[in-house]
């Protein structure tokens, strides 16, 4: 063995303690009135900020949120055990925030930035984001042009979304609400083997941890981790972790928006983060007002999808932009042309769309996609209601083929479906209705999709073409999935310059015609 | 209304008018009186009794300070027991303390330490705080023995903080070197 001198190991020890025992500093403190229900009163701390972290002595942070004339009142983001009367509560000078970086692409992290998935440490270059910040200006922004591609056909085609929109997805539980958001996060694989990745963040507020676990292995075993930030705050958690972690999100997501990269963002669900604000804000005696919610259940939501946004491409207005944090300032990151684009999710009760935290959150969005347990239960899967699905901004976003195409067939599934009520009643119908019956109840089937399976948009321009035209009558409405795989298959092997055509935004008429002759040549099979 | 209201509102009037009878000193000693008696547990916890009526509780106050204090100071002590008061009183004496020291531009500072230190040592102490402008001009100065410190002194002063303890050292070693 090669020896190690003992002054060696001394001077390594020097040098390693060097600057911990640096001055002592002034410190602000305060010392703890009452604990107990994840909240504390504090006596003292008369400078601090609303906002701001303060430290225990056991080591626990808290967040301070209600400044009063003799005491602050302060919510745990930790265990209370050890915390008693009369202990010291410090100062840290510091708003609420996360440190965020490259490294967290992959990664599971808790609404302090924490890694929970028991890879190691996050490695990289960090920078502090604050966990509540303003969101950009007018002028920082930009229209939404750009498509955000969820992969399903119902969506796309009829409810688009753009890149920087805010959407809103409603429904009881078990309607296939996360299944949607996850669908979409697997749907950017496509971009991100293309190098131009949408990064993605799951923000799990309240839910069951099994859920939580159950969402990163499906978008592992999808390789779609590569490009995905899981913040995870469970039901077992304190009730201040779970209503922060969507501003944590939030906060991971303006990095990647801030620095030029589209990214997309999944609150899952904004209900139980509404729930958790109301219990903090009733312990800290805040007064309740309808359904007990606070009077900031508005803002808490409006300032945080707010924050969703499509930045202007251009870098030097983008630097400019207000709230920017230092540590992006300092590094000179700052870019314009990103995006962020907000999925929340909100659960209803018995399809009541009209209680509080929906309509607010309805009202915020710019639209929104409704799911319903008996569409789900007939086995029209995703069960999304058409009808009063909607998009305010995402037109706007499709691509030029995807539009042509898919321009009439709202207007028809509507007309189908007031049709399709007189026909229950069995009475003898002209062949004109019958007909739109027939391409009504096709497309309906067209629009069905398995879980975890998104489609790309140029199959779902080529797929839906074929159902506006009612090139599909000769096909039985059981075989229609069985003959879109055929046919979607055959499509790409035989035709490959059309679906390129289609992704190109290009509606040729060679295209179609290429569509057409193979749709009529197979539908034969199927007969 | 807060206790903490209750108390600033009795003790800043009661300022304000032993400061117009230019008695100011004379009952800041009273109050120091009063409050060393509420001390007493019983007397707290007569005054405090819903049970006894504030007639009673108006002759208790009177047999106790009527010798010992001015007339202004035992008709403010009349005054918070007629006004059903009398629970928050030392609540009140302690704000009345508070901004006796305000107005009169002196902190107070409490200091631990793990050994005794000298008058020499306090003598510095006192200095160096006045000048470091974080304290008002006079300072009385608390010590406190708190042998768990190891070495060095931990220095209060209202809610800022100075601690140059070995212990809070060896802390922030021990958090260097684990995280």
């Amino acid at each position: 063995m090669v020896g190690i001198k003992p002054d060696e190991i001394t001077a390594i020890l020097k040098q390693q303690l060097a600057g911990t025992t640096s001055n002592s500093e002034l410190e602000e403190v305060g010392s703890v009135l009452q604990v107990g229900d994840g909240i504390a009163r504090i006596y003292g701390l008369t400078s601090v900020r609303a906002g701001e972290l303060v430290e225990f002595e056991t080591g626990v942070q808290a967040i301070a949120l209600n400044l009063e004339e003799d005491n602050v009142g302060v919510v745990l983001l930790g265990s209370g055990a050890g915390i008693t009367e009369g202990s010291k509560v410090r100062r840290t000078n510091k708003i609420a925030s996360i440190d965020v970086g490259e490294g967290y692409v992959g990664r599971v992290v808790d609404p302090l930035g924490n890694p929970i998935d028991g890879k190691g440490d996050i490695t990289g270059k960090k920078y502090e984001m604050p966990l509540d910040r303003k969101a950009p200006g007018v002028i920082f922004r930009e229209p939404v042009a750009e498509p955000l591609q969820t992969g399903i056909k119902a969506i796309d085609s009829m409810i688009p979304i753009g890149r920087g929109q805010r959407e809103l997805i409603i429904g009881d539980r078990q309607t296939g609400k996360t299944a949607i958001a996850i669908d979409t996060i697997l749907n950017q694989k496509e971009f991100y083997d293309a190098g131009e990745p949408v990064y993605c963040i799951y923000v799990a507020s309240g839910q069951k941890a099994s859920t939580v676990r159950q969402v990163v292995k499906t978008l592992e075993e999808r390789g779609a981790m590569d490009y995905t930030v899981v913040v995870s705050s469970t039901a077992s958690d304190p009730a201040p972790m779970q209503f922060y972690a969507p501003f944590a999100g939030a906060a991971i997501g303006e990095f990647f928006r801030d620095t030029g990269r589209p990214a997309l963002i999944i609150f899952d669900d904004l209900s139980k983060q509404a729930v958790a604000y109301r219990e903090v804000s009733l312990l800290l005696r805040r007064p309740p007002g309808r359904e007990a919610y606070p009077g900031d259940v508005f803002f808490l939501h409006s300032r945080l999808l707010e924050r969703a946004a499509k930045v202007i491409n251009d870098d030097k207005i983008a630097q400019g932009m207000n709230d920017l944090p230092e540590s992006l300032k300092k590094a000179g990151i700052v870019k314009g042309g990103g995006s962020l684009t907000a999925l929340p999710i909100i659960e209803t009760q018995a399809g009541d769309v009209s209680a509080y935290v929906p309509t607010n959150v309805i009202s915020i969005t710019d639209g929104q996609i409704f799911l319903e347990s008996n569409l789900f239960n007939a086995g029209v899967r995703p069960a999304i209601n058409v009808g009063i699905s909607v998009s305010r901004v995402g037109g706007s976003a499709q691509i030029k083929s995807m539009k042509k195409v898919s321009g009439t067939l709202k207007l028809d599934q509507a007309q189908f479906r007031e049709l399709e009520a007189f026909a229950k009643f069995g009475s003898d119908l002209d062949a004109a209705t019958m007909n739109v019956i027939n391409k009504g109840r096709k497309n309906v089937e067209i629009l069905k999709q398995a879980q975890y399976s998104p489609v790309s948009v140029e199959k779902q321009v080529a797929i839906i073409y074929l159902g506006t035209k009612g090139l599909l009558k000769d096909v039985p409405e059981t075989k229609v999935r069985e003959f879109e795989d055929l046919f979607l298959t055959t499509l790409e092997q035989r035709n490959p310059e059309v679906l390129s055509a289609f992704k190109a935004g290009k509606l040729t008429p060679e295209a179609t015609k290429a569509c057409e002759t193979l749709a009529a040549e197979l539908s034969g099979q199927f007969n | 209304m807060s206790q903490f209201a209750i108390a600033t509102r009795y003790a800043s009037s009661l300022l304000q008018l032993a400061e117009e009878s230019n008695q100011l000193e004379k009952v800041h000693d009273d109050v120091n009186l009063i409050l060393d008696a509420c001390k007493t547990p019983e007397l707290l916890r007569a005054l405090k009794s819903p049970i006894i009526n504030s007639a009673k509780k108006s002759d208790i106050v009177n047999a106790l300070f009527k010798d010992k204090v001015t007339p202004l100071s035992l008709n403010f002590a009349q005054l918070l027991v007629t006004k059903g008061r009398e629970d928050a009183l030392s609540e009140i004496l302690s704000a009345f303390l508070d901004l006796y020291r305000e107005k009169k531009q002196i902190s107070t500072a409490k200091v631990t330490s793990a050994v005794a230190l000298t008058e020499e040592n306090l003598k510095t102490i006192k200095e160096q705080l006045a000048a470091s402008g974080f304290t008002h001009k006079n300072i009385e100065l608390e010590t406190a023995i708190d042998e768990s410190l190891i070495g060095g002194f931990v220095i209060e002063v209202g809610d800022k903080l100075f601690d140059s303890s070995i212990a809070t050292q060896l802390q922030k070693i021990k958090k260097a070197l684990v995280s």
